[in-house]
């Protein structure tokens, strides 16, 4: 990775991680008509892996946390808006907590509440690119957690027998609400399970940006060129609770914000000579502090959104 | 094409051994031809065509195994060529009354091992039963509910099979409902004064401390045991069960997979509807009854259970007053409607006739909805025949005076006419029948009606196995299941399951006996009052003459649907002929 | 001059899937079997030899996949058309057709679900209680799905193109018990049957009779039974449950002033209790009669063929309903 591209990243990190603090700022201060499942920490999955991608690929998420879109090029204010269910977020204003959002034009193709539904939703997506022949990977990010779905291996079968240009990126933080990924999983690895579908295995530290980042533009290198699916297994870890405000009582090893381990902001920051990185901890601050204040600023929807978008 | 499959061969039998090929391809084949032997462990058996045509394909050699439910031949049908090739070759490798689909599980599963459930029997067998519900057993066809008047055994008490467990009182009856578990009484589902509708539960008896998972403890029967089964397996030929009604407000809902009669169904909400004080009609009347500024409380109702139809509310603005308005639908108009005076008061124009309201009883409403139903049932027609009764009036006045010396009561006209006409339906089965439109079932014997005229109102109780009877032993089991009605103590049985019908009018004067059929009954035997009449009789020496006979005009009326006239008739004549012909000694 | 063929309904579904396939590239259809097999019932014969393997594609047992993937391929910009070897594995893949098809555009304020579900339905013949139901009311509880229901070969063929052509997701439900019927099928590849518009398969002016597929045919022997005894059956078969056409439904009803609904779907909370419902809010003025159902028995059901026809209204249960509810 050059410079360039890594002082880029490092702006996304760092852009990233002054959102999740902003969120959670209001999330306490004002309280919130929803769910908001943080997802400080792993920013640098998020942010090496969307690196990875062309513009005009495609971007199933998981639920922990915006990462993946303020990486994909989504607007902030937009984003910011589905969270407070503001008329000017992507859905309408129909979002609020937990959010759906989506922006077709950047490929982000949005998420479904029920984990494990972008397994089969993004294999039917990276079907329809191999159809047309129009180019496109489609990656995947899903938990530890959703992995245990039915849906994944009806996927992954299908996608490796049809050689589908899909990435599956699971963020492995070790929990799945209360539930340990190690008391849930028979082997110590999700990559381990690659091999049962005749495909590549990868894992990597995900508290490092830039390896996430290589092994998933090897991956996308090779859907691309027809060769197949590809899962990496990014080991991460869960900081905050399963959402903001769950208190954790299941959990011992709970982890204070300024102690994360390996935190990927840090480890990037790093290879960023401070004054650069200095002004763009103080730019991205700003930005989500704008965006954030556009977004509290604009209208909370017209009702009659309700009725909206039930058919095309 | 079409393929002749693998039959099912028996309840276990998942394939068959493919033995010997009797049809060879380019063999023609008729459907029920055999085409092939199969052998299995239970059985060996020739399998028959079930399709027409030209063998063109045997799909198994001999001495192949075959699973149950694959095709073993193909056979191309005469008209094959009009098909669209194409259109052959996509449809479907089914057809109706074949088992053909692969279960999704046949990859894993033999054919034929799925679905039949066998664990399901296992555990209901394996499972005993800790707690009962004891149930509101089926007390007569027409009978839908009781209201329970007294709990015999109260919560705690211990309870045998067959020991009264509650009274409850019908329109017709009042009897004690018999308990069909043995324990102890656990709890009490209705309290006394509520109805309760046949097959609901009346209470739950058990162990003491059971409760939450209830096995039933058995069907809805009355006290003579099973109701009476049904000979057909065809969808319609089940006998239709009362739909019950909702259940009382406040108990908790029951989950009833039964099968849903229409006609009881729409009876019940009749009969809902006439128990209330408002004037009933139909939406339709009441839009149009606004539109012609007509006071519904005003204009009788004719339509079924008496409610105000939009010919009702046209015929009262136009000041007609006709009984039965023609309604589209309705084919045989209904005749049988209670000629009541309406909830809200006189009709329109009688306001200042002196006038009584008498509101009508339960058993009124019944027989109202019971009549018209039976007429708009059945295709209702009467045939007469006038019988002389001179011989068996000396016949009886023999047997009487027989009688008169051991202290026997009289015997009328009626045991030696239910006789005749029991003998004469053995004759004639179609009459002695109820007919369901694919099918007619005929009974095996004659459980005769006898309508009798009670204080309550008209009840028919039964007399089962009438036709084994001989004249004296029939009069005793009318005159006591007469007497068991007139007191009040006849029992549900007394009224179940009657197949043919005696209605008597002659006992108060008629001299002409048309009656309205007893559904599901085919036929019902009218006896009108004997008249003396001058009759041509021929004499000894063949010559004719008029003397004074004894005569009576015997009506059949009959279901149309189910018999013709000339049928119905024989079957009369018959019963006329063993009248006539009763020589002292017969039928006794 | 559009001619009229006699066309068996399976066949016209083979053909409205040809047609449209080459009538538009992005079309395409995967489920199991459909492709080297041409599906268990035949269906897609010849698709995977004229279009090929890559537009007419055979799946794993899968049916979340073939349901959940069709939705994400319809984000990728095509028009898939999936097959469910059986309606009802429409449940083994709920959460795909019910909250992704059905709530996708909804939850994200843009893209469109053109997605076809074609769903065998229905009573054939000893398919068993996982194979044989008619599960058409479920579409219409959930908002954002489309239902059809033909009843004949004609719209079968016209239906299907509608829906193919239509951007919202269709579940589409083919009665095996119909396959094999045969009937007249313009020749026309332009013909489409539009959506929400009901027919009325037989004038009649003494009583309503809505029923949908397999049930049409009976309710028109038992109209030609009734009509001996003086009672006229109108029969009206909506086509599709979604959008339903309640106006002409409501139409008849008007003129006849008794309605009786006919599914083979089990009598509780079926459509039929939608459809009286809904003509009573609109039409309650109209009725001379209680709007009356004959419907499946409220019970799973039993593999034996002749159990199940027992489960299902026959033109016998039409016939005795019709009378009763004649005579009101």
């Amino acid at each position: 990775m050059n410079s360039a591209d890594l002082i880029e990243l490092y702006r996304t990190v760092v852009t990233i991680r002054f959102a999740e603090l902003r969120i959670r700022e209001h999330v306490e201060a004002e309280g919130f008509g929803g769910f908001w499942h943080p997802g400080i920490g792993q920013e640098g999955v998020q942010a090496g892996a969307v690196a990875a991608m062309r513009s005009d690929d495609y971007l199933y998420y998981a639920h922990r946390g915006l990462g993946y879109a303020i990486a994909k090029g989504m607007d902030m204010a937009v984003l910011f808006g589905d969270l407070l269910g503001r008329s000017t977020g992507s859905t309408g204003g129909k979002g609020g907590g937990t959010v759906h959002f989506a922006d077709q034009s950047r490929g982000v193709l949005g998420q479904g509440g029920t984990l494990g539904s972008n397994f089969v939703m993004g294999a039917g997506t990276a079907t329809a690119s191999q159809l047309l022949g129009d180019g496109r990977v489609t990656v995947v990010f899903f938990g530890d957690g959703a992995a245990g779905r039915g849906t994944w291996h009806e996927a992954a079968l299908q996608a490796s027998v049809w050689k589908l240009p899909v990435v599956w990126v699971c963020e492995n933080n070790g929990w799945a609400l209360s539930a340990r990924f190690t008391d849930q999983s028979p082997t110590p690895n999700i990559a381990d399970r690659a091999p049962a579908y005749g495909m590549p295995g990868v894992i990597v530290d995900g508290q490092d940006p830039i390896a996430v980042h290589d092994a998933t533009s090897e991956a996308i290198g090779r859907a691309r060129s027809g060769e197949g699916p590809t899962l990496i297994e990014a080991k991460t870890l869960r900081i905050r609770g399963h959402y903001e405000g769950d208190r954790q009582p299941y959990r011992e090893d709970k982890v204070a914000d300024d102690e994360i381990p390996n935190d990927p902001v840090h480890r990037l920051g790093e290879q960023v000579d401070d004054d650069t990185r200095r002004q763009i901890d103080a730019e991205a601050r700003e930005k989500v502090a704008a965006a954030f204040d556009e977004a509290l600023a604009a209208p909370r929807a017209d009702p009659s959104v309700i009725f909206e978008a039930v058919w095309a | 094409m079409a393929d002749v499959m693998m039959p099912h061969l028996g309840v276990s039998v998942t394939e068959g051994t493919l033995s010997t090929w009797l049809k060879q391809v380019g063999d023609s084949v008729e459907v029920g031809e055999p085409i092939c032997e199969v052998s299995t462990d239970k059985v060996d058996t020739e399998i028959e065509s079930t399709t027409a045509g030209v063998l063109s394909e045997q799909l198994f050699a001999e001495g192949d195994t075959v699973p149950v439910g694959v095709p073993l031949a193909r056979v191309a049908g005469a008209d094959e060529a009009d098909d669209a090739a194409p259109a052959a070759e996509t449809e479907p490798a089914v057809r109706e009354n074949e088992p053909p689909m692969p279960e999704k599980s046949s990859a894993t599963e033999p054919p034929g091992a799925t679905g039949t459930g066998s664990e399901g029997h296992a555990s209901a067998d394996e499972n005993p039963a800790d707690a009962a519900l004891v149930r509101m057993p089926q007390m007569g066809v027409s009978v839908t509910e009781g209201t329970l008047s007294t709990w015999l055994k109260q919560v705690g008490d211990t309870v045998e099979v067959g020991e009264p467990i509650c009274e409850v009182s019908t329109d017709k009856v009042d009897t004690e409902i018999e308990s069909t578990a043995e324990g102890v009484v656990l709890e009490h589902r209705y309290a006394e004064g509520d109805d309760v509708p046949v097959g609901e539960p009346l209470a739950l008896v058990g162990t003491p401390g059971t409760s939450g998972r209830v096995p039933d403890g058995g069907a809805p029967v009355s006290r003579a045991g099973a109701a009476p089964s049904s000979v057909s397996s065809a969808p319609s030929g089940q006998p239709p069960r009362p739909t019950p009604p909702a259940t009382r407000p406040g108990a908790p809902a029951e989950l009833r997979p039964g099968p849903f009669d229409h006609n009881a169904a729409l009876a019940d909400m009749l009969a809902r509807a006439a128990g209330d004080d408002r004037v009933m009609a139909s939406p339709a009347a009441r839009a149009l009854a606004v539109d012609l500024e007509v006071d519904l409380s005003e204009v009788r109702g004719s339509g079924s259970g008496g409610h105000v139809t939009r010919d009702d509310v046209r015929e009262h603005k136009a000041g007609h007053r006709v009984p039965e308005p023609a309604r589209p639908a309705a084919a045989p108009a209904a005749a049988a409607k209670p000629d009541e005076v309406g909830p809200s008061g006189p009709p329109a124009g009688y306001e200042d006739v002196p006038h009584e309201v008498v509101p009508t009883s339960r058993i009124r409403r019944v027989t109202a909805e019971h009549m018209s139903r039976s007429r708009r049932t059945a295709a209702h027609m009467t045939t007469e025949v006038d019988v002389d009764l001179g011989l068996l009036g000396e016949v009886r006045q023999e047997m009487n005076r027989h009688r008169a010396d051991t202290e026997r009561s009289k015997l009328s006209y009626l045991p030696f006419i239910a006789r005749a006409a029991c003998a004469a339906l053995m004759e004639h089965p179609d009459l002695n029948a109820t007919f369901q439109t694919d099918q007619l079932i005929r009974w095996g014997h004659v459980n005769l009606g006898i309508a009798v005229d009670t204080p309550r109102g008209l009840m028919v109780p039964v007399v089962h196995g009438a036709d084994r009877l001989t004249v004296e032993p029939l009069a005793d089991a009318i005159a006591s299941v007469a007497a068991r009605v007139r007191d009040g103590k006849a029992g549900p049985d007394d009224f179940r399951a009657g197949t043919f019908t005696i209605s008597n009018p002659g006992s108060v004067g008629a001299v002409s006996a048309p009656a309205i059929i007893n559904q599901p009954q085919v036929g019902i035997l009218g006896m009108p009052t004997i008249v003396r009449r001058p009759w041509v009789v021929q004499l000894a020496d063949g010559q004719e003459t008029i003397a004074i006979r004894p005569i009576i005009r015997l009506a059949l009326t009959f279901d149309h649907r189910a018999v013709d006239g000339a049928d119905a008739t024989r079957c009369l004549v018959d019963v006329k002929k063993r009248l006539e012909a009763w020589q002292a000694g017969d039928y006794r | 001059m559009a001619s009229e063929r006699v066309l068996g309904y399976a066949r016209a579904i083979n053909e409205a899937l040809a047609e449209e396939m080459r009538r538009d590239e992005r079309v395409w259809m995967m489920g199991q079997d459909i492709g080297k097999m041409g599906g268990v019932f035949g269906l897609t014969k010849g698709l995977q030899e004229e279009f090929g393997a890559s537009r007419v594609r055979d799946t794993a047992i899968n049916e979340t996949f073939i349901v959940g993937g069709a939705a994400g391929a319809a984000l990728g910009g095509t028009i898939p058309v999936v097959e469910l070897q059986f309606a009802d594995f429409v449940l083994t893949a709920a959460d795909e057709v019910f909250h992704k098809l059905a709530k996708w555009r909804y939850m994200h304020g843009q893209f469109e679900m053109p997605v076809v579900v074609r769903l065998p339905s229905g009573v054939v013949g000893g398919a068993g209680a996982e194979h044989s139901q008619s599960l058409e009311t479920l579409g219409m509880h959930i908002a954002g799905l489309k239902v059809a229901v033909p009843a004949t070969p004609a719209d079968a063929k016209g239906l299907l193109k509608s829906a193919i052509r239509d951007p919202n997701p269709v579940l589409f439900f083919e009665h095996k018990g119909l396959y094999r019927a045969k009937g007249p099928v313009p020749e026309d590849p332009e013909l489409v049957v539009p959506f929400g518009v009901a027919n009325v398969a037989r004038q009649g002016r003494g009583m309503t009779v809505v029923a949908t597929g397999l049930m049409v045919g009976r309710a028109l022997e038992a109209a030609d039974r009734l009509s001996e005894d003086g009672i006229d059956l109108e029969v009206v078969d909506p086509r599709t449950l979604v959008p339903l056409d309640i106006d002409t439904i409501v139409a008849s009803v008007e003129k006849t002033h008794r309605l009786l609904i006919v599914h083979e779907a089990p009598r509780t909370a079926g459509f039929g209790a939608e459809i009286a419902q809904q003509v009573q809010e609109r039409a309650f003025f109209a009725l001379d009669a209680p709007v009356w159902r004959v419907a499946g028995t409220d019970t799973p059901l039993p593999q034996d063929p002749e159990l199940e026809q027992m489960c299902i209204p026959s033109v016998d249960d039409i016939v005795e309903a019709a009378r009763a509810l004649a005579a009101v």
